[in-house]
Parts: C-alpha cells; sequence; structure tokens
C-alpha cells in the first residue's frame, strides 16, 4: 500500500428525506408500499491524500463537499464506502480508539461566529480539548501549553479570559485555529475557513494556516469554493460536481490544463483581478441539478455544451489522462 | 460625459448608546450616464450606507447628517418622503444581497413585479401591466413567464430569485440602479449569468449602475470606475484599469496584493495588510488606515489627507502617495 494518510474509497453519503404522512405510498404487487427518497450528498467520491498534502475538494453549494469533509472526521457515519486513516478503516478505529483519531483528526469550521461557545471564555476553548484528551497533568502545565498555542496563532495571550464576541472575524478564527490545533493532530479538515472574513483578513489566516503547516507537518483536506484561494493554497484539487469528483490532480496541472468541462466553466466564470474589463464568459446555462434526482448518466449532461447520447446513459469513470491527473468525461 | 448623480460631502451618522458612528464620514463622488461605478471595501467601510443614503432610507438612530445628493442637478436631501416615494423603484432602484428577505414570501412574484409597476404608473391598465411584467420576466431570462408570474418565491432557485428582483429593479426603466452585493449569496457559475445580465440590461436601457461589493475581481471585470472606501471614508477613486494596475493608496494596494492569483504564486507568502479594521465608535485621529499602512509618517496620524489629482479622473486620499510610488523602500525607513 501507499504511504496515504487518508485513503477515501467510494464513499456515498445519502440523507433520507422527510416526507409527508401521506406522501410516497403506492402499490405494488397489491401490498402497500412507501417509497423512500434520498439526497445523494455524496455519490461514490474516492481519493487519497498523502502526509504533509493539502488537498482541496472544490464546488458549488450543494457538490458535496462539506459532507465529504464531515463524513471523514466521522461527523456523519457514511451510507457506503471506506474510509482509511492511516491505512486502518475508520470504522473499526472510531470503534476501538475513538479518542485516539479524534486527537489526530480535527476540523475547522466555517463561520467563526457560531463554531465557538459564546459562554467559553478563550482559555477554556483552548483547553478543553487538552483536558479531554489527558494531555496535561497539572494546572500550570495548561496553562503554559495554551499561552503557548495563542502565541503560535497569533493571539496575545493576555486575551485568555475574554469572550468570543469581544474578538474580531478574524481573531475569532484564529480561536477555532487553537482549538483545533490543541490536540497536536496530524490531519486537519479545514471547511471554508476564510470565506466568512474579511477580504483584508484573508490573508492573515491563509498565512498563518501555511506557517502553522511547515511548523507541525500538518496534512490539510481545504474545502472551498473560490478557486484563487485554492491555487494559492493546495498541491492537489477535487474538482466535485453533485456528488462526485468529475477532475482530480495537481492543483497547477488543473489549473493549466483543465479538461473537464465543468472545471473550464469554473475557471471561465470566476471573476479575477487579472481579467480586467473581460466581460464574464457564460459558457453554460441553466442551473445545478437537484441532488434528490440527480439525472442519470454523467450529472453534468443536462447543462455541458459537449453532451452526447452516451452521457445521458453511463456515467464516465475516473480515467487517467496524464500521471496524477483523472478526469470523469467521456471526451477523453 | 455627463454627471446623473452627484454625491458631495455626504455624512450619514449613527447616534447610538455608545456614541457616534461615523459610517459615511465626509463622501463625494459622481456616477455619470451609462456607466458601471464599483464600490469597494470590508464590510463596515460604510459602502451599503453610501447607497442607501442616496435613496434617503436611513432609519433611526442613523441620520443624515450633512452633504447633498443631486441627481439630475436636483438635490434629493431637502425632499419630502412623498417625493421622495415617487422616486424610489422608479428612477432610482435597488438590488440586495438576499433575494429571499428582499422578496415578500406571501405574495407571488407577479403581484410584487405588477406593484412595482402599478405604484408609479397608476393610469395604466391591467392588461398593460400583465403584459409589461411578462415582458420583464423574459428580458430576465425566467423561462415560461406567463406561468412563473403565479409562483411563489420559495418555487424559485436562488438565481431565479435574484434575476426576479433585477425585473423589478428595471419595471420603470431606472437611470440608476444601486446593487448592493447582488451576487454574493450566489454561486460562481450563476454569479456570472446575473452580473452578465445586470451588464448587458442595463446597457440596454441606459441605466446606470452603483455596483456595491467586496470582490476586486467582480468590480475588475464589470465597472468602469473604482471606489475603495475605508472606514466610513472614500480612499481612491478611479478607472478601473488605473485602480488594478496603478493602485496608489496603500490601502488599495494591499487589498489588490492579498487576493490570491488565479495564474499562481508569485511570492512565497501573500501579502497581508496586518491589524484589523478600527471600529467606527473610536475612530483615530488623522488617516483611518494609518496603524495597519506601511507608510505612514507623524502627519498621517494627526489629520485627514485630502482627496489628490494623481490621473485623469484617478483621485487618492494619502499623504504619502507620492513617496509609495517612487521607491516603497524609502517608507520603510
Amino acid at each position: 500500500m501507499t504511504d496515504s494518510l487518508v485513503k477515501v474509497e467510494n464513499l456515498k453519503k445519502y440523507f433520507p428525506v422527510k416526507l409527508g404522512v401521506f406522501e410516497g405510498w403506492h402499490f405494488e404487487n397489491g401490498k402497500l408500499k412507501r417509497k423512500r427518497l434520498y439526497v445523494k450528498a455524496i455519490d461514490g467520491v474516492s481519493f487519497e491524500i498523502e502526509k504533509g498534502d493539502t488537498f482541496a475538494l472544490v464546488g458549488e453549494s450543494g457538490c458535496g463537499k462539506t459532507t465529504t469533509g464531515r463524513t471523514i472526521v466521522g461527523l456523519y457515519k457514511q451510507t457506503d464506502g471506506k474510509i482509511y486513516f492511516r491505512n486502518k478503516p475508520i470504522d473499526e478505529v472510531l470503534k476501538k480508539s475513538p479518542k485516539d483519531f479524534k486527537k489526530n483528526v480535527q476540523m475547522i469550521f466555517q463561520d467563526p461566529y457560531s463554531s465557538l461557545n459564546p459562554r467559553m471564555k478563550v482559555y477554556n476553548l483552548i483547553s478543553e480539548p487538552l483536558r479531554v484528551h489527558k494531555l496535561v497533568s497539572s494546572r500550570a502545565e495548561e496553562r503554559e501549553k495554551v499561552e503557548e498555542i495563542m502565541v503560535n496563532v497569533g493571539l496575545e495571550p493576555e486575551y485568555k479570559s475574554r469572550y468570543p464576541h469581544q474578538f474580531s472575524g478574524g481573531q475569532r478564527q484564529r480561536i477555532a485555529i487553537a482549538r483545533a490545533l490543541a490536540t497536536e493532530p496530524e490531519f486537519i479538515v479545514a471547511d471554508e475557513p476564510i470565506s466568512a472574513l474579511d477580504v483584508s483578513i484573508r490573508a492573515q489566516i491563509l498565512n498563518l494556516m501555511e506557517d502553522l503547516q511547515e511548523k507541525y507537518g500538518l496534512t490539510y483536506l481545504f474545502i472551498a469554493h473560490d478557486l484563487s484561494v485554492v491555487r494559492h493554497i493546495s498541491n492537489k484539487t477535487a474538482v466535485m460536481y453533485l456528488g462526485r469528483i468529475v477532475e482530480m490532480g495537481n492543483t497547477d496541472e488543473i489549473f493549466t490544463h483543465p479538461l473537464h468541462p465543468y472545471t473550464k466553466t469554473l475557471f471561465d466564470s470566476i471573476p479575477s483581478v487579472e481579467k480586467v474589463k473581460q466581460p464574464l464568459k457564460v459558457t453554460i446555462e441553466g442551473e445545478v441539478p437537484s441532488p434528490i434526482n440527480p439525472p442519470p448518466g454523467c450529472p453534468f449532461h443536462p447543462r455541458c455544451p459537449h453532451a452526447m447520447e452516451r452521457c445521458k446513459k453511463e456515467r464516465p469513470e475516473p480515467k487517467e489522462v496524464s500521471p496524477g491527473h483523472f478526469v470523469s468525461c467521456f471526451l477523453y | 460625459m455627463t454627471a446623473i448623480l452627484e454625491v458631495k460631502n455626504l455624512k450619514t451618522y449613527f447616534f447610538t448608546k455608545k456614541g457616534i458612528v461615523k459610517a459615511v464620514d465626509d463622501v463625494s463622488f459622481e456616477v455619470y450616464e451609462k456607466e458601471i461605478l464599483g464600490i469597494v471595501g470590508e464590510s463596515g467601510a460604510g459602502k451599503s450606507i453610501t447607497g442607501f443614503s442616496i435613496l434617503k432610507a436611513i432609519d433611526p438612530p442613523g441620520k443624515i447628517v450633512d452633504g447633498h445628493i443631486y441627481f439630475h442637478g436636483d438635490d434629493l436631501i431637502p425632499k419630502s418622503e412623498e417625493e421622495m416615494r415617487k422616486i424610489r423603484g422608479n428612477k432610482i432602484s435597488m438590488v440586495f444581497q438576499d433575494p429571499l428577505t428582499s422578496l415578500n414570501p406571501v405574495f407571488t412574484i407577479g403581484y410584487q413585479i405588477e406593484e412595482a409597476i402599478k405604484v408609479h404608473n397608476p393610469h395604466m391598465s391591467r392588461d398593460e401591466i400583465r403584459e409589461r411584467s411578462i415582458k420583464l420576466l423574459k428580458s430576465v431570462g425566467i423561462p415560461s413567464p406567463e406561468k412563473r408570474l403565479k409562483d411563489y418565491p420559495h418555487q424559485f432557485s436562488g438565481g431565479m430569485r435574484q434575476r426576479v428582483v433585477i425585473a423589478i429593479a428595471l419595471a420603470n426603466n431606472p437611470d440608476l440602479v444601486i446593487a448592493d452585493e447582488p451576487t454574493t449569496a450566489l454561486d460562481v457559475t450563476i454569479q456570472a449569468q446575473v452580473l452578465n445580465l445586470m451588464k448587458r440590461l442595463s446597457q440596454e436601457k441606459g441605466s446606470s449602475i452603483i455596483l456595491i461589493t467586496h470582490d476586486m475581481g467582480v468590480v475588475a471585470q464589470m465597472a468602469d470606475r473604482i471606489a475603495v472606501m475605508y472606514a466610513g471614508k472614500m480612499v481612491e477613486i478611479g478607472p478601473t484599469e488605473e485602480i488594478i494596475f496603478n493602485p496608489k493608496h496603500p490601502y488599495t494596494i494591499g487589498l489588490i496584493r492579498s487576493i490570491p492569483k488565479l495564474s499562481g504564486r508569485t511570492d512565497k507568502r501573500l501579502y497581508q495588510i496586518p491589524g484589523i479594521m478600527p471600529s467606527l465608535l473610536n475612530l483615530p485621529p488623522g488617516c483611518a488606515f494609518a496603524p495597519r499602512c506601511f507608510c505612514k509618517t507623524d502627519i498621517c496620524e494627526k489629520e485627514m489627507p485630502e482627496f489628490e489629482k494623481v490621473g485623469e479622473n484617478h483621485y487618492v486620499r494619502c499623504f504619502n502617495f507620492r513617496r509609495i510610488a517612487d521607491d516603497r523602500q524609502s517608507c520603510k525607513s
């Protein structure tokens, strides 16, 4: 086996749709049956993250990128498929030694206004994981450790007895990062860590995340919708659409040679200061279909300018077009 | 080029229990015929309040304390609420960020579009109004508009809802549309569709747009001119190419440099502006950006600089822009 830190194989996560009392009933062979509907948030996703990588998942809202992140850290139980952490399936790890897994896998959420308990002081927010995982033996050690972490994420240790509402958005995200770092994890899932922040603060948090990665040898799964941020921070990128990965590979390769029609569309439609006064290109019309009844075949075919008969029936499998660059499209 | 809107020394303050919040402080700018003016800045910079002030839609404890807003040469400030109502949604209209909250959930979208037309055209017949609504929905790219008039907002997707809001804003062929973060709630592929639609329709109808956003990329591609706001003040204004390629104010410079590039990284680390925007309740004396500036001098902490012309239509509010332009190294000493 390769030395991948996290490996995801054919991961699926379906959420049942709640139906009204009278909905969904029908007769089948003379028997009354009830139809079940599912939101297919992730529908067969596979990838590997090597140690030290920053692996980015990009896509529009509803494509399943957040669900993927949450399933990997164990916040959701997968419907099907396997997730391996250090080559061990996480179902088993979570059963045998859940604390060990949770110590090594942490998460940073999008909105630092709702991810921090407003009634807890910064000191308690950061020391909680230390206590839960019994990483410190005395109060003095705990205090020292909290202060050390605060300095590492760029917070003044004097502020430790303040509450989250006394901080700005950027500082709150620093607290959230400090909390995630407290257990000295190997792997951090960062779910849109900068999208709720102001433009001039984003660069600060991105730089901090890079510095910490270098210092502690962290591996990131970076979930984002902003392509320029992905280009900057990640070395591997996977583009998701309607619960599936449509293209995956080295970030530089994906950005210089995008192949999947959806990836190309994304690049065309993102506004950038590098495209001054160029009209925004609209290469596709329409919107993302509902994940409750995803179109058969390739999920992108209803919007794809190159759709063929085959795309409506068969589902394209990932194909390696150049080393490490996978595309799920019949054009290649 | 003729200016259809002239904002002069506008001051909108909020009188809160904690003190006076100078949300918009001495802001002046013009909007020319058929142009798109982008206003960029962080949250709390005063860009939305500037937009609301133009329509005089400021609720207490907020108040426009000083300044003039000339619309076609006519000052809006002394106008009564009744006179303003004839302008709002007619000559000047607004598109808000979140289409879910700007549409009324209990009325059909047909009712809401027709209302916007009826209020300003009391003599129009029902059939005429209906016809115009259908035409409007068609022009914003909503398929089978006759049927969709009977639908409620929740039956539309986010992008479609924003198209409806744009249709309402354009219902009376306004001279000026104030679009406050019109695509922030939308996905990128939908954002491109909606922005293109706005640009095309404004060109067809000859309306000007004030595009308020925090996304530099959006204004770089959409706007003819860009105004940059910081802590309630406008710090730089100029043609789009000038602002993006030749920014003069240290805040604009920092803002543009701190955006990661789609074409890949140039420096190892991303440029970052240190610190955060000060609270509007206790702004530092002098230039509000001074505490974060890489080129501040003693005077910056005492006085607020005035606008200086640095190029054709390009103005900047900074004491040290010449030093910054000559040699950035000299700032460090």
